[in-house]
């Protein structure tokens, strides 16, 4: 398994991006609501723990968009999103997991 | 003399709220992006016209600069010009970017979402000195 940290630097130094404050960002989902929305402006949200997500789920940003599929199971990659992020789980989900992110704010 | 080239980003949307990611180079000589515009090909329901169809946004130079997010409006597009832009171009970077269909109706056409990218080859060049044009 690769550094997410350790790629997370390197990738913004090839971005010329400097990060003022990289931390950690979890989103509690719970029965009964399906939509959830973060604002990341001036800001980015790396989803750590696609993995676990219900297949089905979308996240929608400004930078963007992710459909969770059972592929994404297998995936390490990160997917990044900035400016407002909005959550959707599935309908008929009986999973509501921790959704983390890595925060990342620029200078 | 400065030419202007249309770089163009085309993909297919074939389901309803479909996420598409894409990835395009534009060619190493262009230095500028002045512009872009959004078309869409397919037959659309004339209750749509004015609707929401989609989202777009797409970052320049390998994700530095992220330029465009726009909606599409088929109403909207036909009436439309090239969207200003302003992007310094860096060689053989990359324009990312993605597409979410934001359809909301059961009745759903495959329809066809175009980018075009106005370029040119000089630095620094104004909105109104274009040059001879080419589709590329």
């Amino acid at each position: 398994m690769y550094d997410h940290l350790n790629h997370v630097q390197q990738q913004f130094k090839q971005r010329e991006i400097k990060i003022e404050l990289q931390g950690f960002k979890s989103v509690y989902t719970r029965p009964g609501q399906l939509q959830y929305h973060i604002e990341a402006y001036n800001e980015y949200l790396l989803l750590t723990n696609c993995s676990v997500l219900p297949v089905g789920t979308r996240i929608l940003s400004d930078t963007n968009s992710l459909e969770v599929k059972k592929g994404h199971r297998r995936i390490e990659a990160l997917e990044e999103f900035s400016g407002l992020v909005s959550i959707e789980l599935p309908r008929g989900t009986n999973y509501f997991p921790i959704i983390e992110f890595i925060q990342i704010v620029k200078e | 003399m400065s030419v202007t080239r249309y770089s163009i980003v085309s993909f297919w949307v074939q389901k309803p709220g479909e996420i598409i990611s894409f990835q395009h180079k534009i060619p190493a000589y262009l230095k500028r992006c002045t512009g872009f515009k959004l078309s869409l090909v397919g037959s659309m329901d004339s209750s749509l016209l004015n609707c929401e169809i989609g989202r777009i946004s797409a970052s320049f130079n390998s994700l530095k600069e992220e330029a465009i997010t726009a909606n599409l409006i088929h109403q909207k597009l036909e009436v439309q010009d090239f969207q200003e832009l302003d992007v310094h171009l860096h060689p053989g970077q990359i324009v990312s970017g993605v597409y979410v269909d934001a359809a909301l109706h059961e009745e759903f056409t495959p329809y066809k979402v175009q980018l075009y990218l106005r370029c040119t080859d000089k630095e620094g060049q104004t909105q109104n000195q274009k040059g001879s044009c080419t589709t590329i």
